[in-house]
């Protein structure tokens, strides 16, 4: 190579590099914390459906009923949106590693972090404020815009086809 | 008088400069960084042959993005991120060279510290044996050996450089130095029988 530093203050010269503006990076930088704070509004919103999905239908207490009641648990379990969840808390962690305060700790310290808090806000949201039992009402009236409504909807889940269950109350 | 002016500009002030229109200021970045980001990619990619054109691309990058750079921070860990992105670009169009995808060092927590007078003691031992061993070793590790032992750059920059916890610095060096000592006993054993 003749000259690195001439052959590239020529091209500067000639404008065939060009130096991005700083509201270039400004802006990018809030779209990725815009994008960041969807996701994890998103892994929250999921986690607190999944919660509200195991009160709605008293799944809770299945885990009372033996070894059958825990595999009818397991089976009527939301996996699916467990899974989307913990796949967008990989993404979240993936996007928030651009970020010193991320990169500097592990990677799995930091997806437990967004885990736990992902699980706390979303129990939080569902046992602490009305709003998932007023999109069920008005899911159930119909006035949920066209995917919520099947989302809520679906909240209710029944055992699946060939499950039965018996309650038994014992007393002493 | 411009020369010596220059020559006692902080890289930072240089680059201030650069962020605030005098584009010929970059000049004084290139001689400064030219030989250093080559020394390192020809460490760290011993069989490429276009390492000069990488660090072409480099500077071409950093005179793009220069408004990205907080002149608050130290810019030699600024710009060596930028050429290891290269660097690591390159050896992904590697097959035999290519790195993992899920980093397990990086994944948890390492106890990891710098002992100065031990760094002292191991430190020419260490750079007999990375001239003799340094391409036998696995891409991850070869970096940080050449970053600490032949840039003489600190854990926490480094650190920065790859954007991985100090501890997984820490536990990298470990290994590389496990790894090299063992190929450099594995050599003189052999010299000593033949």
């Amino acid at each position: 190579m003749a000259n690195l530093k001439d052959s590239i203050l020529q091209k500067i010269k000639e404008n065939e590099v060009r130096m991005k503006p700083k509201a270039y990076f400004t802006a990018r930088m809030i779209a990725l914390a815009a994008v960041a704070l969807l996701i994890l509004v998103l892994t929250v919103f999921i986690f607190n459906f999944i919660f509200f999905s195991m009160r709605v239908s008293h799944h809770m207490s299945l885990m009372r009923s033996g070894g059958h009641g825990f595999l009818l648990f397991l089976a009527l379990f939301p996996w699916t949106l467990l899974l989307a969840d913990v796949a967008l808390i990989a993404l979240l962690e993936n996007l928030l590693r651009r970020f010193r305060f991320a990169y500097r700790h592990p990677a799995l310290y930091i997806f437990l972090i967004l885990l736990a808090v992902g699980i706390s806000a979303g129990l939080v949201l569902d046992r602490h404020t009305p709003l998932n039992d007023h999109f069920l009402r008005r899911a159930d009236e119909h006035g949920l815009p066209g995917p919520m409504n099947q989302f809520y909807e679906g909240a209710r889940r029944l055992p699946p086809p060939g499950y039965r269950v018996e309650m038994i109350n014992v007393r002493p | 008088m411009k020369h010596a002016q220059n020559a006692i500009m902080t890289d930072e002030e240089a680059a201030r400069f650069v962020q605030l229109g005098e584009a010929q200021m970059f000049g004084v970045l290139v001689e400064r960084y030219e030989h250093k980001l080559l020394r390192y990619g020809r460490r760290f990619l011993p069989r490429s042959e276009d390492i000069e054109d990488i660090v072409q691309d480099v500077f071409v990058s950093a005179f793009e993005n220069i408004q990205s750079f907080d002149t608050k921070e130290r810019f030699s860990p600024w710009i060596y991120r930028i050429a290891h992105n290269a660097f690591i670009n390159k050896l992904k169009k590697s097959v035999r060279d290519r790195l993992r995808l899920i980093d397990l060092d990086a994944l948890v927590s390492h106890p990891a510290y710098e002992n100065a007078e031990e760094a002292e003691r191991e430190n020419a031992e260490m750079r007999k044996m990375i001239d003799r061993a340094l391409d036998r070793l696995e891409a991850k590790y070869r970096e940080v050996v050449v970053l600490y032992y032949l840039e003489d750059i600190s854990y926490r920059e480094i650190a920065d450089i790859l954007g991985v916890p100090v501890s997984t610095v820490g536990v990298r060096l470990a290994r590389a130095r496990a790894a090299l000592k063992a190929h450099y006993e594995d050599v003189e054993r052999g010299n000593g029988q033949s």
